[in-house]
């Protein structure tokens, strides 16, 4: 099995914000703050006392492809996993130190098939690897402390967005390097948004593609229309959620440079 | 009328802080309660808090909504919930006078709205789709338990707060953090306790804790009330922290995120219920309940997983004599007929191989010559429900010598009649306290086997004293011969 580096799958954006965020002084002193107030040690006994754990145990099959995307991906301790009961559908990478993973039971009851559980356990070892828990941390912080501060987010969200969204990137290049499947790949990124039903008739990656035109036109007007691509700007600055066409590009654009598609490989 | 928020934090409360009492019915209250409660009543915040609560909201906001926005359960629109209500009362000794509603909501939980003397119970309509009857009884218990013990102003008061902090224009500003704060880290070591009461009366209403826990983990992400038979698979975690333990500053951090949790704190509420209901004082007061978990825990066989080792003696003090059942099935395509498996335990020293030729029990030697190990004897079909074959053990009569012992299955001529455990399926192994018939393990092989003609599939080991067990399932090829060589025994 390939052990992948950090270079393979961060995405450069990703890397750039993140840098930005952690060479700040905000974060140095919100780390400092961290650190200070035992805030991590709370911040863990929140999730250890209020959500149920998964072990090896109590769900054997995850655990395996857990241990299977660490070795993968070079990271030599095996998260925690722990479960919450949101209708929002999430996974999300928790702490500092010691990082841990948190899925709500809807993501966890929507992922049907190994494979697709495998790319996503991956996503997030990968996040682990590139820090993606300490900069959520730290952006927690900034948004909790300027909270107390009348408009005090204006300042930071732009920043703290730009990170935010890219972070995805990197989380489906790492999916798309542990299934190696553009189909499924592809698929994830609408696991969020779509029935079950919907999602299946979108034949992702295959030439009768439902979403690819989508993509394409959103494309054509950001880089044609300046307007548009001036109000995609400003909207961004005040909203983390990822724009859809371009995750769906980027993936298309990594099966295309490292040749996936050709390299499958079953679980 | 104008709130002056400078007389807000001056004024006593006029809502009265009753007295706790569980009149005829034995006291379930947690001890640690009072005293919480008398810290909390000492904090100007919290009096200031809990009289605007009930001077200016209790009465004309959310409650006042509740017969607009929800469903009025009735003997008439929710008859089987509303008989279940009125027997959770009964359990609880209280009178049937509070209002229930329903409300469409995802949430698998219930609340109280309003102040002790006047308040509804809401209920969510998917524990009606998800719940078992014993479970809602739990449910409805919990919250007839927080009315029981006055807690209904108080949790209402300080969920006043969090609502005008977040929903208020600048609410975070307005409402001084370190003041409001303060007072909410005392509120939250209270509220901790109470829902350790409030859970005590959840199982006296269900006659039992399985309800009141299922309901937790069902509540708090676990999907389906098959996951949540075997709650001890949750509680397992031991804190190096508990919540008074941090600082304020933490607590803020603490409070700030709370409210994204179904349940918080819910592991250590269950553990705490799971202390009181095999307790003395549970057993003397409230006996249904403690038999119930005793029943449950004899029930709840502890299944393991390849490669986990658990103590087999170490909780289970005075247990010498085990039996070893292992099963399986053959596959419908195979013939059961000519298929033969065999059970064997290898008597190994720390080196791993055996003393003697005679240290193999196995269908040729039944009985070893210390009498710790009897094999009872060769099943030539597998055919059948339950144990294939089974295995005595006296760990009592073990030789010192003796480090562990290996548990094997073969199959019989697997090559001449080219069989393999690819056509054997739903194998196991478990372990049986011969004194009580309780099961105690149990291992399922989950392990597609394809080529293999041989399986370590379990050992049990000394470690410091006791005994413990090792689920292993390993596959050899070359059958018995080759299990033997690896073993030590000279086989011809």
């Amino acid at each position: 099995m390939r052990v992948y580096k950090v270079d393979d799958f961060q995405h450069p954006q990703d890397s750039k914000f993140a840098n930005d965020i952690l060479s700040s002084k905000t974060a140095e002193k919100v780390l400092e703050k961290f650190h200070e107030t035992n805030l991590e040690e709370a911040y863990t006994y929140l999730y250890q006392s209020s959500c149920p754990q998964l072990t090896a145990q109590t769900s054997p099959k995850l655990f395996e492809l857990l241990a299977k995307a660490c070795k993968m991906f070079g990271l030599e301790k095996i998260p925690s996993v722990y479960v919450t009961r949101d209708y929002r559908e999430i996974v999300a990478v928790r702490g500092i130190n010691e990082p841990f993973l948190v899925f709500s039971s809807e993501y966890l009851r929507k992922i049907t098939d190994d494979e697709t559980l495998f790319g996503i356990l991956a996503g997030q070892v990968a996040a682990i690897r590139c820090n993606h828990h300490t900069i959520l941390c730290i952006t927690w912080g900034i948004d909790f402390a300027a909270g107390f501060i009348p408009y005090g987010s204006w300042a930071t969200d732009p920043m703290i967005n730009n990170w935010k969204r890219c972070r995805y990137f990197t989380y489906d290049r790492a999916f798309s390097l542990a299934t190696k499947s553009r189909s499924l790949s592809l698929r994830q990124v609408l696991i969020n948004v779509l029935l079950p039903d919907i999602l299946n008739r979108m034949q992702n990656g295959t030439s009768q593609d439902a979403f690819i035109n989508q993509v394409e036109d959103f494309l054509e007007t950001m880089n044609n229309n300046k307007t548009q691509a001036l109000i995609k700007k400003a909207l961004s600055m005040y909203s983390y959620k990822i724009w859809l066409p371009e995750r769906y590009s980027e993936i298309n654009k990594f099966f295309d440079e490292w040749s996936l598609d050709n390299a499958n490989q079953s679980l | 009328m104008p709130i002056n928020l400078f007389n807000f934090f001056k004024t006593k409360p006029d809502v009265t802080l009753s007295e706790i009492s569980t009149n005829n019915l034995p006291n379930f209250v947690h001890p640690l309660e009072n005293e919480r409660l008398e810290k909390l009543k000492e904090s100007s915040v919290f009096n200031g808090v809990l009289n605007f609560f009930g001077t200016h909201y209790a009465n004309f906001t959310t409650i006042a909504q509740i017969p607009d926005r929800y469903f009025s359960v009735t003997p008439e629109t929710f008859p089987r919930l509303y008989d279940l209500y009125k027997t959770a009362c009964k359990k609880l000794e209280m009178q049937e006078k509070y209002t229930l509603f329903c409300t469409m909501d995802y949430t698998r939980n219930a609340k109280t709205i309003g102040t002790d003397d006047n308040c509804v119970i809401v209920i969510d309509s998917s524990c009606l789709e998800d719940f078992s009857d014993r479970q809602i009884l739990a449910l409805i218990g919990r919250e007839l338990g927080h009315i029981k013990m006055k807690h209904i102003t108080y949790l209402n008061a300080f969920d006043m707060i969090d609502d005008l902090t977040w929903s208020m224009p600048l609410g975070n500003v307005i409402l001084s953090p370190t003041l409001i704060n303060g007072a909410k880290g005392l509120f939250l070591e209270w509220m901790l306790v109470a829902e350790y009461t409030a859970d005590r009366a959840a199982a006296i209403a269900a006659d039992g804790v399985q309800p009141v826990m299922q309901n937790h983990l069902m509540t708090s992400g676990i999907e389906n009330a098959d996951d949540c038979q075997d709650y001890k698979l949750y509680t397992q975690i031991s804190f190096s922290q508990n919540l008074s333990n941090f600082n304020r500053a933490a607590q803020i951090v603490l409070m700030g995120t709370l409210k994204t949790f179904p349940i918080p704190f819910v592991i250590p509420r269950m553990q705490e219920l799971e202390k009181w209901s095999i307790s003395e004082e549970c057993q003397q007061n409230f006996p249904k309940v403690y038999a119930d978990n005793h029943q449950s825990s004899l029930k709840s066989t502890k299944t393991l997983i390849k490669g986990q080792k658990v103590d087999l003696t170490k909780n289970n003090s005075g247990l010498t004599k085990i039996l070893i059942g292992i099963g399986w099935d053959i596959n419908q395509n195979s013939s059961v007929a000519e298929f033969d498996l065999d059970v064997a335990a290898f008597l190994l020293k720390s080196n791993g191989k055996v003393s003697t030729d005679s240290d193999f029990v196995f269908y040729g030697n039944l009985r070893h010559s210390s009498e710790s190990v009897e094999h009872l004897g060769d099943n030539l079909t597998g055919a059948g429900d339950g144990d294939d074959e089974q295995i005595k053990v006296d760990l009592s009569k073990i030789p010192e010598s003796v480090d562990k012992i290996d548990f094997t299955v073969t199959i019989y001529e697997a090559e001449e009649r080219n069989h393999n455990f690819g056509q054997v399926k739903s194998a196991y192994i478990r372990i049986i306290n011969s004194a009580n018939g309780e099961e105690l393990l149990r291992y399922n092989l989950s392990e597609d086997f394809s080529i293999e003609t041989a399986i370590v599939v379990a050992e049990i080991y000394r470690y410091k004293g006791e005994w413990k067990f090792h689920a292993i399932g390993s596959g050899f090829k070359g059958g018995l011969a080759a299990i033997c060589k690896n073993y030590g025994v000279d086989v011809e």
